[in-house]
Parts: structure tokens; C-alpha cells; sequence
């Protein structure tokens, strides 16, 4: 194309369109041009990590087909034992097969971010989306209340609950769906603040529909792309942040196979020369965060920016 | 047809008096936006209020349908006032509904995005207790009124050309059947040969429904086509109000002969207008 | 330089964006000539401001282009770079129809004009300083130098469009396009915003190319009308001679649903159907499925635009231009009266004709594909 660019000068004069054959394919000018991206192109990088994720949901779902052992199966003569063929990719301390594990894990690892959004998801939407609707002093207390938890650390936060509440995955994901639900909230408001604003939102009212009604059915519904588009993007963090609580021992508890466990239990290895315990949980995790965050950028452009 | 309108009233369907609205001003103070503002519209009648930008025209619009409360001064349709407040409790809204509808400027906004054309007149007739086989008839019956076939009943508003927008936000307000009908500026934003289409709609309809309409625009040559009367606003009074062709052809305010001036026409001078403006 | 040479010329200009059914533009061939108001009127997606983006070389990226744009001797469309930049900066200017979304928000009213007289070469700050005053005043905005201090905000929208059109004046530039320029406006603000305009045009003989959906708007403004469709010119005439006789259907259509002030409801003739979108083709002429007159013909003929005959005399004071122009199968056969007009017009004449020759060659080659 740049060739053909270059053979015709652009002083030259337009040949009479009659004279030229019919199928010539574009004019000097139109080559020259760059054509726009009608259809933004799928980065090589999205594929691949949407292929991965969907490889990994698959895995997690058959687990007990695929893992050769059970995941809490001990056996203390194969402890930390390299890859081969007995092991895949080793054992920990206790013996137990790493990749059984893993594969057993990545259950909890993708199931317990998923009911933290969905509650947090479920709490932010209502508290947003109430804020925006009423607006006056309902709006000043939900705003304040954000951003006092905004200001607040969020592990700080979680930390405290489980204090008082004691360790455990159940707690984790309570303590960490308040922590998510502030942003959402945020977020949300400020959504069906321009939302509220359209005239068929005013018709709604006009008909003599309810407020909970016009906003549950018919608010919330036209949101619901943006924020599931944002959603997308928390869920790497929020798998993160459930694996860091236990790592610091406040989530999962033995014998789960949850991968911040795992990374936790593998430590004690590394010590002792074997890198695999501890490594094998934390790829997992570093995978599947960097695919969730590549997917959901990706994603939140897609579903955020329509009309 | 369970109007208001056909209670055994037998004065104007709306009966405006005193309307006033103000707003706080940032430096204190307040913003006129309404005053003192009234009118009678018969049965099958229609009124044109005509302004300029801040006029105050959109503000009594939108006081009609109780969008928007009004400081003081009463909404009276079909004899019964209607509070300044809007209603508690699902019957006296829906009543209340069936008084006034509006159709907004936006064709693009104003409708739903996720509702298909039939969804939508739907949506309105099934919260007006229309059972689900009635809805459905009433619901076809209304988009033939307004001139939409069934490719248009099942498009999402994104898939409607600004016309056919406007057409079913006409048909989602006759949907609840009421007794007047409030236009935003509804047909500024379409095209000349479009918005003759819907002008001559809304006729029709006026003929055949016997709702009243109030008419919002800012455009004199259109609300002539479409009005009985026309009330002329000025910083959020009115300053002439009478029979639309005696406003037009013998305006007594200094104001509307301005307005009337600045139409382009042919043989149109803009300097001899811009004259008579100056001269208000 | 020679008088006989339009200020915009545009030869032949098509468009085509991939996506679309049909061009955006089909071989738009019109001129503007020092001094003179050619109106641009058409409904939406009619191609109206496309055609004036032409002018300033601001064509959609990935289009297919053919034709030639000219302004005051240059070929618009092969301009590049700095060239293109000084092109956009000192010959042509536009006003659209938001002034607000044409001034930055934060900055003041005088930086933007001096960030415009810049690019026309006024770099000393204080010349620049005392001209933008200067064009404030010559817009009619009182107390000039109070205002350069001003933020947009602080402005009424037709305060705004003088100070639009105020940076448009700044490089004194031989062409201005309007688009839409007044539609945003209240009526009297209108009024204002056209005298000014008319006012300028007579001190600095720039050529207007005047874009309205508004008929009456450019009956009563312009010296030259030309109406659009789909992408193509329909008619052209002297204002006059449009609205006293309208040749084309489409014109008439447009006319008979215009309300005017004065008229009734039985006055309102609605156009059947709705203006064309990007996704629909025309192997015929595009008006026919909306067309009162059409008949089967019409649905596979090409259209071409032809001179007219006069009709109802020639315009008083108007300028030595043919009759008018109109694209319709219908109309009374051009060829046996094109040869008259050519040799009694002169230049331009000629140079329409050949447009239209060229026009139908390329659309037969259109066909034949």
C-alpha cells in the first residue's frame, strides 16, 4: 500500500473515473489515508488471557476429574518431593500433591471473590443508586459515610472485623464486601446521577411510577453494563486481597486448599530448599490476577462506553 | 377512555391561575423563573406558550406535569386541583398520571433504552392496570395511531430515526390516556419534513382524542400551525396572551412584535429586525 | 488576480466511507465567489457539513476521495502538514452552531483570540492584545476591553457567537463557513448575529458558504441557494428564484413544509417517508421513494445535475450566474439548452457543465460496477 502511495504522486491529476477499470481499489488519496479501526482490534494479550481464565474456570470446575489425588490426601514418605511423574509439580511438607491442590483451590480462589462482589455489588448499588435517587440528606450520609471509608485503610478495616468476629473464609469475605461496597456505592451514584437526569427517567415519573420502582426496574437496569464492567476489574484485587487475609492466616483455614493458604504453608519450605510449595499457589495467583485485570480493562472499555 | 375529562365537568380542562416559581441565585437573591402566570385550555383545545431561552416556559411546562412544584398559584385540570405535592400511594399517582402526560424535546433521552417500541407502551399501559391480552391490543392500536409499523415495535430507540423517537414518546403519553398533553419543544429537533409529520400527527389526534394540548416551542411560525391561543413569556412572565392569530398578525407587546420581526422570511432584512428588537 | 476565479470551488467531490451503502458526498460541485452568500440547505445527513469540512481539507480519515476542492487557487485536498495548518489558520474559518463547545472553558475570551491572531502571524503580545480588543469591537460587543478579560461562562450564548466569530475574523480570512451558525440562537439573537455578519461581509468581501436546515432562513439570506439530498445537490438557483419557483420536488417538498409565519395547517405538506440514512443505496435518483412525481423511470436514473431554462426572468442586481442547476429526470431536458447558457455565462457556466458531464460519467461507471 505505502508502495503504491509512493509510485503515484498526489499532484497528479485524478484520471476520469470512466477510464479507469472498475475494480481499481482505491484512489492514491485513500491509500494515503489510514483507514480508521471501525471494530477496535482484540489485542493478541486479551485472547490469551481470556483463553487462560477460561481454561482456569474450566479446570476449577472438573477439578475432581483432573486432579490425580485428593487434595488433602497426606503422605508423609513423598514429602517435598520434586516434579516427576509420580507429582506433577511436587509435593508440599505434609506430602500432599501440589498440582491435586492447586487445581482444588482454584474453587475457593475464584468462588469466594465472586460472592464478595456479588454482596458488595449488591450493597453499593443500593446505597449508590439510593443516594442519587433521593439526593439531600439521604445523599450527604451515604456520600460522608464513603468517604469516611475511603479515608479509612481498607485491610485495617477487615483486620478489625475479624478480630472481633474471629478468622475464617466466611468472615473474610463479609469484612471485605463492606470494604468493596463504599467504592461501588461511589461509583454507582455518580452513574445514576446523569442517569436520573434523562428525560425517560422524568417520563417514568410523569406515568406515575414509584421511586423504588422507576430505580429497580428501570434505573438500576440501564447500569448495570457499567458496573459490571467495573466489577470485572475488581475482581483480580478482590482475589488478591482474600488471598493476602490468608496468607496473614485471617481467611482460609487448614486443610482448604485456598491458594493464599498454600503460599502461606509453602514458606515454611523454602527454607528448606524446596521453592515449589510456594511457588505453585503464587503463580496461580499472580496469573489470574494479571488475566482478570488485562480482560477487565479491556472489558470496562467495551461495556462503559456504549451509546 | 376513563379520562378525567368525561366526569360530567363541562369548564376548561385546565385551568391555570397565578403560577409562580423562583429559584435561589448563588449571590443571593431569586431567580424569577414563573410569575403570575395563567391560562384556561377548553377540551380538544390547544394553547402555544412561546419564549425565548429563559423565558420560563420550559418551568411552567414541567409545573403542569409536577416535575417541578411551584411556589405558589393553582393547576386545576377538569375542575380538581391538583396539589403541589406529588401524591402518596400508587392510586392517586396513577389518577394523578392520567391528568397530565408530556412529551419531552429529546427524542434521544426521552426513551428507554433497553425497552423495544411495544415494551414501552407496554410498560405504561400494564402500570395503568391494563391486563396483559388488552395491553397487548391497546398497545398495537396505539403505535398504528401514531403511524409505527411492527419492524418499529420491536426496535430498541437506537434503532428509531428521531421521528420515529417521537412518535412512540406521543404514543407512550396517550397510552395513560390523559386529559392534556404537554409538548417540550418537541419538535425542535427534527427535521423540517419530519417535524411536519408529527405536527400534522398531533392534530389528527387532537381531533380524534379530544385531548387538549399545551404546546411549548420557541419557533412562532410552528405553534401557529398547532395552537388556539398562544401566551407569550418574557423572563418568566407572560407579556401578551390571546387568540394565536390575532398575536400574530396584531401583536400588542413591543415584545412579541420583536419576536415576530426576527423570523426570517423572504424579502427579510436582518438589520430592519434587529431595528424593531432594539426598539422594545 | 482574476474576478472570474471562484473564491471555493468544488469540483465533482466524492466521498465514500467504508460501511456506508452509499457516499457520503456524490459529486457535489458548487462555487463561492468573492463576496457572495451561497446557502447550503438540506436535512440531516443531507452531506451539508461534510462538504463545508471539505473546504477546510477536514475530511473523514479511511474515506475514498475523488473530485478537486479548491480555495482561492489552492487544492485544498493535497495540502499537508504545514501547509494545511496555514491553510485552516489564515485562509478559511468556521463558525458552528455551539459557540461553547468552540471556546475552552477555563481560559479567558482574550487568550483565545490571541491564540488565534498568533496563528495568523500576530505573535507581538501587545498588538495581539490590542487587536483582539479591537475585533471585539468590530463584532458589536460593547466595552470590548471589559469582555477579553472574561471567561465564556460569564457570556450569554449570542455574546459567545460574536466572540466566535470575532476569532474567526482574526486572520482576516477570504472564506468563512458558516454551519448552522444562528440555529443555536434565539430568534432575535439571530437576527443580530446575520446583520453582523452581513455588515462584515460588505466591509471585507469574504465569501460565505451559509449552512441551514432553515429554508426561509436562506431565502431571506443568501445570494445563492443550493439544496441537498442524500449527498448530492439537488437544486441550485438565486435565492429569489427558489422560492418563487422551485424546480426540484424535493425543493418543493421542503418548501410546502416549512412552516411559515402566516400560513395555516392546511398550508403544511407533509414529505412522505424520512431523510436517507448512511445504510441505504439508490441505484435511481434518492428522492424517488419519497418523491410525489416520481415514476418507475425515476428509480434507475442516475441523476445528473442540469442547467435550468430561466424562468419567470432573469433576477434584478442579481450576479451574472446561470438560471440555476437542479438534478431531476423529470425537469425539461437539459442538453438543448446547455449550449445556450455556456456561451452567454462564460467561465462558470462551462465549468458547471463540465462538472455535470463529469458527474454523469462517473456515476455510470458507479453503475457499471
Amino acid at each position: 500500500m505505502s508502495a503504491l502511495t509512493a509510485a503515484q504522486s498526489p499532484q497528479s491529476p485524478q484520471p476520469p473515473r470512466s477510464s479507469r477499470p472498475p475494480q481499481a481499489p482505491q484512489t492514491p488519496r485513500a491509500a494515503r489515508i489510514r483507514r480508521p479501526r471501525l471494530r477496535p482490534r482484540q489485542p493478541l494479550t486479551v485472547l490469551i488471557a481470556a483463553g487462560f481464565l477460561v481454561l482456569v474456570v474450566l479446570t476449577a470446575a472438573l477439578a475432581p476429574l483432573l486432579a490425580p489425588y485428593a487434595p488433602d490426601s497426606i503422605d508423609l514418605s513423598a514429602s517435598l518431593v520434586g516434579t516427576g511423574r509420580e507429582h506433577l509439580l511436587g509435593t508440599d511438607a505434609s506430602g500432599q500433591d501440589l498440582l491435586s491442590r492447586v487445581l482444588h483451590g482454584a474453587r475457593t480462589s475464584l468462588i469466594a471473590p465472586l460472592a464478595l462482589l456479588a454482596l458488595a455489588a449488591l450493597l453499593g448499588v443500593t446505597l449508590g443508586t439510593l443516594a442519587a435517587w433521593r439526593g439531600g440528606w439521604v445523599d450527604t450520609l451515604v456520600s460522608r459515610l464513603t468517604d469516611v471509608m475511603y479515608a479509612f485503610p481498607g485491610l485495617l478495616f477487615v483486620v478489625l472485623i475479624i478480630a472481633v468476629f474471629g478468622a475464617g473464609m466466611t468472615t473474610s469475605v463479609l469484612a471485605l464486601a463492606l470494604a468493596y461496597a463504599p467504592t461501588i456505592a461511589k461509583y454507582t451514584r455518580s452513574l445514576a446521577l446523569s442517569e436520573r437526569a434523562k428525560p425517560y427517567i422524568d417520563a417514568y415519573r410523569v406515568q406515575g411510577m414509584g421511586g423504588a420502582r422507576i430505580c429497580a426496574r428501570h434505573l438500576v437496569p440501564n447500569l448495570a453494563r457499567s458496573v459490571v464492567g467495573y466489577l470485572v476489574v475488581l475482581f483480580g484485587e478482590a482475589l488478591m486481597s482474600l488471598a493476602t487475609l490468608s496468607y496473614l492466616g485471617f481467611g482460609a483455614q487448614p486443610p482448604s486448599s485456598d491458594w493464599g493458604l498454600m503460599v502461606q504453608e509453602g514458606q515454611a519450605a523454602v527454607v528448606q530448599g524446596a521453592l515449589l510449595p510456594a511457588m505453585v499457589p503464587g503463580t496461580a495467583i499472580a496469573a489470574v490476577v494479571v488475566a482478570f485485570n488485562i480482560v477487565g480493562v479491556w472489558a470496562a472499555d467495551r461495556l462503559g462506553s456504549r451509546r | 377512555m376513563a379520562g378525567t375529562q368525561e366526569t360530567g365537568h363541562d369548564g376548561p380542562v385546565l385551568s391555570v391561575d397565578a403560577l409562580r416559581k423562583t429559584y435561589p441565585l448563588p449571590g443571593g437573591g431569586r431567580l424569577t423563573a414563573a410569575d403570575g402566570i395563567g391560562f384556561r385550555v377548553p377540551r380538544g383545545g390547544s394553547l402555544g406558550i412561546v419564549g425565548e431561552s429563559g423565558s420560563g416556559k420550559t418551568t411552567v411546562a414541567r409545573m403542569l406535569v409536577g416535575l417541578i412544584r411551584a411556589d405558589s398559584g393553582t393547576i386545576a385540570v377538569a375542575g380538581h386541583v391538583r396539589g403541589s405535592r406529588p401524591p402518596r400511594g400508587r392510586a392517586a399517582r396513577l389518577a394523578r398520571a392520567r391528568e397530565v402526560q408530556m412529551v419531552f424535546q429529546d427524542p434521544y433521552l426521552s426513551l428507554d433504552p433497553r425497552l423495544t417500541g411495544r415494551q414501552c407502551l407496554l410498560t405504561a399501559l400494564r402500570l395503568h392496570g391494563a391486563q396483559a391480552a388488552a395491553a397487548d391490543e391497546r398497545a398495537l392500536r396505539l403505535l398504528d395511531q401514531v403511524g409505527l409499523g411492527s419492524r418499529e415495535a420491536e426496535a430498541r430507540p437506537h434503532a428509531l430515526s428521531g421521528g420515529q423517537r417521537q412518535r412512540l414518546a406521543i404514543a407512550r403519553a396517550l397510552a395513560v390516556d390523559p386529559a392534556v398533553l404537554v409538548l417540550d419543544e418537541a419538535v425542535a429537533a427534527l427535521d423540517v419534513s419530519i417535524q411536519a409529520q408529527v405536527l400534522g400527527l398531533l392534530e389528527e389526534i387532537r381531533r380524534e382524542t379530544g385531548v387538549a394540548l399545551v404546546f411549548v416551542s420557541h419557533d412562532l411560525a410552528v405553534v401557529q400551525y398547532i395552537t388556539d391561543e398562544t401566551l407569550v413569556m418574557r423572563q418568566g412572565r407572560a407579556v401578551e396572551q390571546g387568540p394565536t392569530p390575532h398575536v400574530l398578525a396584531d401583536p400588542q407587546d413591543p415584545y412579541t412584535r420583536a419576536l415576530l420581526a426576527a423570523v426570517p422570511r423572504e424579502g427579510w432584512d436582518p438589520a430592519e429586525a434587529v431595528r424593531t428588537v432594539r426598539a422594545r | 488576480m482574476t474576478t472570474t476565479q471562484p473564491l471555493l470551488d468544488i469540483a465533482g467531490l466524492t466521498l465514500e466511507l467504508p460501511g456506508t451503502a452509499r457516499p457520503l458526498l456524490a459529486e457535489v460541485t458548487l462555487q463561492v465567489r468573492t463576496g457572495e452568500v451561497l446557502g447550503l440547505v438540506g436535512e440531516s445527513g443531507s452531506g451539508k457539513s461534510t462538504t463545508a469540512k471539505a473546504a477546510l481539507g477536514m475530511l473523514p480519515a479511511g474515506g475514498r476521495t475523488e473530485g478537486r476542492v479548491t480555495v482561492d487557487g489552492t487544492d485544498v485536498l493535497t495540502l499537508r502538514g504545514e501547509a494545511l495548518r496555514a491553510h485552516r489558520a489564515r485562509t478559511v474559518a468556521m463558525i458552528h452552531q455551539d459557540p461553547r463547545a468552540a471556546l475552552n472553558p477555563v481560559r479567558r475570551i482574550g487568550d483565545f483570540l490571541t491564540e488565534r491572531l498568533a496563528h495568523a502571524g500576530v505573535t507581538d503580545r501587545r498588538a495581539a492584545r490590542a487587536r483582539a480588543v479591537e475585533l471585539l469591537g468590530a463584532v458589536g460587543l460593547p466595552d470590548p476591553a471589559r469582555h477579553v478579560r472574561q471567561r465564556p461562562h460569564e457570556l450569554s450564548g449570542g455574546m459567545l457567537q460574536r466572540v466566535v466569530i470575532a476569532g474567526a475574523l482574526a486572520a482576516e480570512p477570504r472564506l468563512l463557513l458558516a454551519d448552522e451558525a444562528t440555529s443555536a440562537l434565539d430568534v432575535t439573537t439571530q437576527a443580530e448575529i446575520l446583520d453582523l455578519l452581513r455588515t462584515l461581509r460588505a466591509e471585507r468581501e469574504t465569501g460565505m458558504l451559509f449552512i441551514t436546515h432553515d429554508l426561509h432562513l436562506a431565502a431571506a439570506y443568501c445570494d445563492r441557494v443550493l439544496v441537498m439530498y442524500a449527498g448530492r445537490i439537488v437544486e441550485q438557483q438565486p435565492a429569489p428564484a427558489l422560492f418563487a419557483h422551485p424546480r426540484h420536488p424535493y425543493t418543493r417538498g421542503l418548501l410546502g413544509c416549512s412552516p411559515t409565519l402566516g400560513g395555516t395547517a392546511a398550508d403544511l405538506r407533509p414529505v412522505p417517508g424520512r431523510p436517507p440514512s448512511l445504510a441505504e443505496s439508490f441505484p435511481g435518483c434518492p428522492f424517488a421513494a419519497r418523491c410525489p412525481e416520481a415514476e418507475p423511470e425515476c428509480e434507475t436514473w442516475a441523476p445528473v445535475v442540469s442547467p435550468l431554462e430561466p424562468e419567470g426572468g432573469p433576477v434584478p442586481n442579481g450576479p451574472p450566474v446561470p438560471a440555476g442547476e437542479a438534478a431531476c429526470r423529470r425537469l425539461p431536458l437539459a442538453a438543448s439548452v446547455a449550449p445556450a447558457t455556456h456561451g452567454a455565462t462564460g467561465a462558470s457556466g462551462a465549468s458547471t457543465a463540465s462538472g455535470a458531464s463529469e458527474a454523469s460519467a462517473a456515476s455510470g461507471a458507479e453503475a457499471a460496477r
